[in-house]
């Protein structure tokens, strides 16, 4: 029932957006934006006010944030392989794409605000694979990638969505580190992808 | 970016004010009715978009090549951090 919600909605949702969109009906100019910090606020509200975030913080000395920069760079990694592979594909796009760490919503509607619509549109369904791939494969991952790997893959959704999936496979004595790792990245995912836009443009 | 000074503002707001219990249930279904609400707008804005709706095939390709990329090299870190980090 949880996968319907969190995967099924979503996908109606867009895809009644693009079918008001063909029946003639003009987006409305700015509104995605008033939203998307609307959403970013409540991102924020509901991140800042988790209790014991910061003695886990403290308990792991800093070594923590290790998880969620391993995601940050090992995504950046293969994104430039994936680009230097694939000559129809720009280091822009392969590392704008992956820098949603599998927060489909937030990454795609970022850069789709940028004005990027097909970017956008990559974004949303790569990042929606990450997730599906880590829930659907979190026990291979935890057998034969190490504990770390559900977590890994996870990306920003190791906080919500894939953490029961971690917690099943990898021990519930890494849902913390799945949460927090989740956490970082969640708030990470704007700033990277201005960050990329940034150097890239 | 005035996105990023909204989210440090709803940080700040959620360190200071500790929402819990049914603050927090409201926090999080008005999160989800947010995100339903923009990938409504973010359908129309690609469906009036010509360029998009062409590239249907490119757009899946380039997705799964990224997603791919994006997991291996995420193994590849998770890996090394296992080694190097997490057994001492």
């Amino acid at each position: 029932m949880t996968l319907i919600r969190e995967n099924l909605i979503p996908l109606l949702a867009f895809g009644a957006g693009i079918g008001a969109a063909r029946l003639g009906l003009a987006p409305v100019d700015r509104g995605g934006m008033a939203v998307l910090c609307f959403l970013v606020f409540l991102v924020g509200l509901s991140v800042g006010g988790t209790p014991g975030i910061l003695n886990l913080v403290k308990k792991m000395k800093g070594r923590i944030f290790l998880i969620p920069l391993g995601v940050i760079l090992g995504t950046a990694a293969g994104n430039i392989i994936a680009a230097l592979l694939f000559s129809g594909m720009s280091l822009r796009e392969a590392l704008l794409g992956g820098a949603g760490y599998g927060y489909y919503s937030l990454s795609a509607i970022l850069i789709t605000e940028q004005g990027d619509p097909v970017l956008g549109a990559v974004a949303l369904v790569s990042n929606m694979m990450r997730e599906l791939i880590t829930l659907a494969g979190a026990g291979f991952m935890a057998r034969y990638l190490t504990p770390l790997g559900p977590i890994m893959a996870g990306g920003a959704t190791s906080m919500d969505v894939t953490l029961p999936a971690v917690t099943r496979f990898s021990g519930s004595e890494y849902a913390p580190l799945s949460f927090l790792s989740g956490l970082v990245l969640s708030i990470a995912v704007p700033f990277m992808i201005a960050l990329f836009t940034l150097i890239l443009p | 970016m005035i996105v990023i000074l909204f989210l440090i503002l709803g940080l700040l707001m959620g360190w200071r004010f500790r929402p819990r219990g049914r603050a927090l249930k409201v926090i999080h279904q008005a999160l989800t009715l947010a995100i339903w609400i923009l990938l409504f707008f973010m359908g129309m804005d690609i469906g009036s978009d010509k360029t998009v709706l062409g590239q249907w095939s490119r757009i899946g390709g380039d997705a799964v090549v990224i997603a791919v990329s994006s997991l291996l090299g995420s193994f590849g870190a998770g890996y090394l951090l296992w080694k190097r980090v997490m057994q001492k």
